[in-house]
């Protein structure tokens, strides 16, 4: 294995890991509601207690079916995730792969306080691409911003033409951090060598601090 | 004899409130929290033997709450919630830290134990210094 695939191969592992840690965390969460409220249920009838509030009650036992939604969503997503390690390259319209990546994404910054949000042109016509790796790519680059921004502040994503090219945009509003360094968890070198492979270019703002990824073989 | 207070901070409402019932159907005088500020506002004003925290909370740690609570009360005892058996949370545990600490899902009598031994760890802090917020 070629060192710079070697490299590929150590960041998608990371990347892989990071999903699965959020992922399995937001799950134990759901898992924990959902045997709280069961628990509270039980406790009543064991324990005989009168029902005070018969309101919250009901709450409660629609939470558990509300959990339960919100888990099987998130496997639904984790599945088509793991299913996207399987696909090399396919004809994709661009903002497929990014909806799943936000959410994906989306628990890594709420706990950041950050929100993400989308802004997706769903008109632009397909592109021949790796799913995974797009994914991969754009992650990072989140992360770099999520890494450099303070509490409250906004990412968008959006896609969008480019010099007629397809284009991702990571756009960032806020304060920058004071403990963030603007380094990301993937060197920025890095980054830039894996865009090159796929045929996309970053650029940059330095004004404005937004991120483009140009499809440069989509013109 | 007075009941045991616990201060449950967690940002998933329905895990506090349900688990904040539960104690109280066990005879603890329990009150959840869902964010850092309430946490410490509760924690001034009623100054709780035991404090049950998420180890992460959104835009920060559960360990920067109980710093803070300690600034004021250096005598709760802390019982870290995590959602996973972290290596964090033995560490805490083996410097004193934090008194114990529980893996979400939690099973509610295991719960309780711990923070009855809490409590007493508390109130052996409590005789020592000489205080009493009751």
């Amino acid at each position: 294995m070629s060192e710079q695939a070697e490299s590929f191969r150590t960041y998608q592992m990371l990347f892989i890991g990071i999903i699965i840690a959020s992922f399995t965390h937001e799950l134990k969460n759901h898992l924990a509601i959902i045997k709280e409220s069961a628990g509270l249920q039980q406790d009543i009838i064991a324990m005989d207690k009168k029902i005070k509030d018969l309101g919250a009650l009901k709450h409660f036992l629609s939470s558990v079916d509300g959990q339960v939604d919100k888990s099987l969503k998130l496997i639904s997503f984790l599945n088509r995730f793991a299913h996207r390690m399987d696909t090399e390259t396919a004809q994709l319209q661009l903002h497929e792969p990014l909806d799943e990546l936000i959410a994906l994404t989306t628990r890594l910054a709420n706990q950041k306080i950050i929100s993400l949000e989308q802004d997706f042109n769903r008109d632009l016509g397909p592109l021949v691409l790796s799913p995974a790796k797009l994914q991969m790519l754009v992650f990072f680059l989140l992360d770099e911003k999520m890494v450099a921004l303070d509490k409250k502040s906004i990412i968008t994503l959006r896609t969008t033409k480019v010099r007629d090219m397809h284009a991702i945009e990571i756009v960032p509003q806020g304060q920058e951090s004071a403990s963030g360094n603007g380094g990301g968890r993937c060197p920025r070198e890095v980054l830039f060598t894996f865009a090159r492979e796929m045929g996309i270019e970053i650029e940059i703002g330095s004004a404005d601090a937004v991120t483009r990824l140009i499809f440069t073989e989509s013109a | 004899m007075r009941r045991t207070k616990v201060l449950l901070v967690d940002d998933e409402v329905e895990f506090a409130s349900a688990l904040a019932e539960r104690l109280h159907y066990r005879n603890y005088n329990a009150t959840a929290v869902f964010n850092a500020n309430d946490a410490v506002q509760v924690a001034r004003k009623e100054f709780p033997d035991v404090m049950v925290v998420d180890l992460k909370l959104p835009g920060g740690s559960g360990l920067e709450i109980v710093e803070a609570i300690r600034q004021f009360d250096p005598e709760v005892a802390v019982i870290l919630l995590s959602g996973h058996g972290s290596i964090t949370s033995k560490e805490l545990l083996e410097s004193g830290s934090i008194t114990d600490y529980a893996v979400k899902p939690i099973d509610i009598e295991e719960l309780v134990e711990k923070i009855d031994r809490a409590k007493q760890i508390h109130d052996a802090q409590v005789i020592k210094e000489g205080k009493d917020h009751v």
